[in-house]
């Protein structure tokens, strides 16, 4: 691949972050998100942000497997889009379900065990997206790799989060679980590959002279 | 369709004020509800109940003409027929609420028999077009409240459920009575799925069918049901979760133990066998203290029994609905 290939690569991967967006906004404005427009914000904004996570897990991995090490270039931007929609999903929630009245939102979800596993996973992606930048990179040594690890917990307490919103039970394999499902083994066979045991060519660090640049 | 813009503009004035709410409630406690009263409050719409419609021709139109009823009797506006028509849950087509008009448009409702059996002296099986001969359809516009936290002000045409109960002659040992919807996969596409019990079955207590706000539905706005509504036949409990009204009933039984039902089977505890509207239980995901009216961008309170708890409380006297949920 070629630094013009890695181009346009770029440029599809921005185009496909940012067509969501422009999709469910004009969606919104022109009222063609069916008759319960919030819900169905909430609802894609949420898939969107868990896709993009998947996305994110899946650079490394793929720049390994065709030994593309320029691809790696798409992963910070990736994990930043996946932490916009995040928030995008919490504002939505906040601003437009619930007009911004904190006290009943409290009460209607402290006890929800699903949020808790939401705002944990934004919580990280947040530390993840402010360290993001090569300041941060540089100053933190091996605690940044340590800590972008982080991902995978992150990519495991969404799921957690998937699974618990969605009408069903998980115990006896009955209910809505086809969507939580998908994206349930695809996380796992990503991390599964991250195991030592599946890296018997560990692409040597790659990332370390792609990424900042 | 920009009907969800137009339905932005609607002044939150238009929801009853909790002040009006009461003062309502209380004119309609001190009314005896007896049935001069309920014939009074018929004559003024005042408990969503009108009076039967006058043309209840047989067969080809199986729905009265919708008389124009445009509030329930909390003087909330009804939902528009576009909302009504194509938003809500049916697992057997879609688990996708926009899916399920695409799916469902073809199944076949005509023609349509109602078998109705167990405890009972009469057994038979109807024709859906002879129970709407037998039983001319009335208008109620009722609330209908999701579990997921969403309503919708809905004029539904159909006949009290107690008119054909008592055609049947129910043995004294019938204490449930037990719904099953129609099984057929190739109809009903999501009904391949195995993750579900299919068929889906609801119940009820048998006084809890008996009562006068308990609908057997073919129709709402005048039109006779949709498939994605539930045609030709449904069931409509209106101070229940949405999902105790179950669509497409092929089978009603006369039982004298509980019957098993749906949504109870797959996660009992989060729905429970009553499932009565109660703001003070919540379901493990969803609070269940507020509710968004579909077309209304504000979130108003729940109310117990979905606001029509004059009419239905004496049923669950000294029960624990906690307990009970
Ligand atoms: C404080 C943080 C969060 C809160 C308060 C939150 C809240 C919610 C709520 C209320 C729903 C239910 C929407 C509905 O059914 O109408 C939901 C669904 C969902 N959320 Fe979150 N969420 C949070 C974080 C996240 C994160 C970090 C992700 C992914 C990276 C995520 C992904 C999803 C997904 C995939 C759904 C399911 C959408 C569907 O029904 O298909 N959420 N979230």
């Amino acid at each position: 691949m070629r630094v013009r290939h890695i181009f346009w690569f770029m440029v599809i991967m921005h185009a496909g972050c940012l067509i969501p967006l422009a999709w469910l906004g004009a969606g919104y404005f022109f009222g063609r998100l069916g008759a319960d427009p919030i819900s169905a914000l909430e609802q894609f904004s949420g898939r969107i942000a868990i896709s993009l996570l998947t996305a994110t897990l899946l650079v490394h991995p793929l720049a390994s497997l065709l030994k593309q090490p320029l691809i790696m270039k798409a992963r910070r931007p990736l994990g930043l889009y996946t932490f916009a929609y995040v928030l995008l999903h919490v504002l939505i929630l906040v601003g437009l379900d619930y007009r911004l009245d904190i006290p009943l939102l409290v009460t209607s979800y402290v006890d929800k065990p699903f949020i808790w596993f939401g705002a944990a996973t934004s919580l990280i992606l947040a530390a993840l997206a402010i360290t993001s930048f090569a300041w941060w990179r540089q100053r933190m040594g091996v605690w940044w790799g340590r800590l972008h690890r982080l991902i995978y917990l992150a990519a495991l307490l969404d799921l957690a989060h998937f699974f618990l919103v969605v009408k069903g039970n998980l115990l006896s394999l009955s209910g809505n679980l086809a969507r939580p499902s998908i994206y349930a083994a695809l996380i796992l066979l990503l991390l599964l590959l991250r195991l030592p045991v599946f890296r018997h060519h560990p692409c040597p660090d790659i990332s370390t002279h792609t990424d900042d640049t | 369709m920009l009907n969800h813009k137009y339905d932005r503009d609607i002044p939150s004035a238009e929801i009853t004020r909790e002040s009006d709410y009461l003062s309502r409630r209380r004119f309609l406690k001190n009314l005896s509800i007896g049935a001069a009263g309920a014939a009074f409050l018929a004559a003024c719409r005042s408990s969503g109940v009108t009076q039967p419609a006058l043309d209840a021709t047989p067969g080809s139109t199986p729905a009265a003409a919708y008389t124009g009823g445009q509030r329930d009797e909390l003087g909330r506006a009804i939902t528009s027929e576009q909302s009504i028509t194509t938003f809500n849950n049916y697992y057997e087509f879609s688990t996708n609420k926009d899916g399920i008009g695409e799916l469902s448009r073809n199944l076949v409702t005509s023609p349509w028999q109602v078998e109705v059996g167990g405890l009972v002296h009469q057994p038979r099986t109807f024709d859906v077009d002879e129970l709407i001969r037998l039983f001319p359809p009335e208008e109620r516009i009722y609330r209908m409240r999701c579990v997921e936290g969403w309503s919708m002000i809905i004029p539904w045409q159909g006949f009290q459920l107690s008119k054909l109960i008592d055609a049947v002659e129910p043995m004294t040992s019938a204490r449930y009575i037990h719904f099953v919807a129609l099984h057929d996969p190739v109809q009903m596409p999501g009904q391949e799925s195995d993750y579900f019990p299919w068929p889906y079955e609801e119940g009820l207590r048998l006084d809890e069918a008996r009562n006068e706000l308990t609908l057997l539905s073919t129709g709402l706005y005048g039109r006779p049901l949709s498939p994605q509504n539930g045609a030709p036949i449904r069931l409509v409990v209106p101070w229940k979760y949405g999902y105790k009204s179950i669509k497409a009933i092929v089978k009603i039984e006369f039982r004298e133990e509980q019957p098993a039902t749906f949504w109870n089977t797959i996660a009992p505890d989060e729905y429970g066998f009553y499932s009565n509207v109660n703001p003070a239980v919540d379901h493990p995901r969803w609070s269940q203290n507020t509710e968004r009216i579909i077309g209304q961008p504000v979130r108003i309170a729940t109310l117990p029994f979905n606001g029509y708890g004059d009419q239905v409380r004496s049923l669950y006297e000294g029960m624990d609905l906690k307990e009970n949920h």
